[in-house]
């Protein structure tokens, strides 16, 4: 029982993020727009890296693509790769302050944009730097908010 | 002697935990890499593709529908006074609106008279489609808006979007209730122009900046100016003569580059725009055909 309800809480959170990700909003925000996936998706990582790894990040990713029309395997495989690290260090990780925390996080997304820049080069879409680098450090402002809110819903339904 | 950590079975994954995560990461990678390789070209790629947009789609329109409906309460608790006061407003409108056209009807005329000596097609008159925007997308690296017409609505990939202002786009991929509409201001589109004023040809190309075009191709002894108008030429037979695109903002000679630098803002009110127009083409272009198809018909072909 506690699987079901643990998956069910992560993939309605998953669901929150894409859904964030993709609503219509003003220009000043739209480049600025946090990383809200990977924000979550990290979370979880470091969380519950029995319920959430590498295959599921990938699945999420794909079901960002579809739903944002980029590019199949754009989202999934940028996903993996930061659930990778994720995986292999969040022992590490977990043991930090937020402050470290953030630093760290910071250094993973850059990865992801990075990611997600060079796929968009390869597919002929390149586009100024500063929209990539933005989303970076308004996500990693946020990781404090999202840590804190997901670790009162984590605790509060025991997501384990 | 070892020992077996005991675990409930409510509590094992869906992976086992205790397998390399890099066997399972190497899976991801090779699995999301084929995707995005296969993506054009192979049949198999693109129809996967094609399902994707489809399901997502599928998942979108009642999305959509239901943010409409919120963004819909607003206008119906306006009172009465307030739409008979619109209602006046705008009839007035319609009314400065016919007087300035028939005004300008001898120079329509006089227009088309030489434009037919100029040997140009006046194919302004297309069919058109009135569609709804459901969403705008614009990223700096994917400027598009999502309509509410598909190919029920008779749309198809390539038709020239416009507003009432001037250009939009063009239709890229269409789901059979949805298409998305590829901006004039996406980094990857590029629209052949005239300037008006001159009938100088060049290309605009975006640049992911809602109110921003970049013109790369005109040399330092350009004699564009702030203020001129952009057209769609009609050349490469994608977009019709004559359509409205842009105004040129800014112009900075560079000696020592080879081009000039000239920005340009779409006329278009890209960002504001609820409704948009759809060109039904009359005869749409024959579509490259898959390579897997195009044999098959050549393989027909002398037996027919």
């Amino acid at each position: 029982m506690n699987a079901l309800r643990s998956y069910s809480i992560i993939v309605g959170t998953l669901i929150g993020a894409i859904v964030l990700s993709i609503l219509p909003f003003p220009h000043w925000y739209e480049v600025g727009r946090p990383l809200w996936l990977p924000l979550v998706g990290c979370y979880w990582c470091l969380a519950a890296p029995r319920r959430m790894g590498i295959l599921t990040s990938c699945l999420t990713g794909f079901v960002f693509d579809a739903a944002r029309a980029s590019p199949l395997g754009e989202h999934a495989l940028a996903l993996s790769v930061i659930a990778y690290v994720i995986q292999r260090y969040h022992l590490q990780i977990r043991t930090l302050h937020l402050g470290q925390q953030m630093l760290t996080l910071g250094g993973i997304f850059a990865v992801y944009e990075f990611l997600i820049l060079w796929i968009n080069g390869i597919t002929s879409k390149p586009g100024p730097l500063l929209p990539y680098a933005l989303p970076i450090v308004v996500s990693v402002c946020l990781w404090p908010p999202v840590f804190i809110g997901l670790r009162s819903i984590r605790r509060r339904y025991r997501v384990h | 002697m070892r020992l077996r950590p005991f675990r409930r079975r409510s509590e094992r994954s869906l992976f086992h935990h205790q397998s390399y995560p890099e066997l399972r990461f190497a899976i991801a990678v090779v699995v999301s890499l084929a995707l995005l390789i296969l993506r054009h070209g192979t049949p198999l790629g693109s129809s996967l593709a094609q399902v994707a947009v489809e399901t997502g789609g599928a998942v979108e329109q009642p999305v959509s529908n239901a943010l409409q409906f919120l963004g819909s309460i607003g206008p119906a608790l306006h009172t009465r006074a307030h739409l008979l006061h619109t209602n006046a407003a705008l009839r007035q409108r319609i009314l400065r609106l016919r007087a300035s056209l028939a005004a300008e009807e001898p120079l329509v005329f006089q227009n088309r008279r030489l434009k037919a000596l100029l040997g140009r097609i006046q194919s302004i008159h297309q069919p058109f489609r009135m569609v709804r925007v459901l969403r705008i997308d614009l990223d700096p690296y994917r400027q598009e808006v999502v309509i509410d017409g598909g190919r029920k609505a008779g749309i198809l990939s390539g038709d020239a979007v416009i507003d009432a202002q001037g250009l939009v786009g063009q239709v890229g991929s269409v789901t059979a209730h949805l298409a998305r509409v590829l901006l004039i201001t996406d980094p990857s589109e590029m629209v052949p122009v005239e300037v008006a004023a001159t009938g100088l040809l060049t290309f605009s190309i975006g640049t992911g900046i809602p109110t921003r075009l970049r013109l790369p191709y005109l040399p330092n002894d350009t004699r564009v100016r702030v203020g001129q108008l952009l057209i769609t030429s009609g050349l490469g037979g994608h977009y019709a003569y004559g359509f409205p695109v842009a105004v040129i903002t800014h112009v900075t000679l560079r000696p020592n580059r080879s081009f000039a630098r000239v920005y340009a803002r779409p006329l278009a009110a890209i960002s504001e725009d609820r409704e948009l127009l759809v060109l039904i083409r009359k005869h749409p272009p024959q579509a490259h055909p898959a390579p897997g198809k195009a044999s098959r018909k050549i393989q027909r072909g002398p037996g027919r």
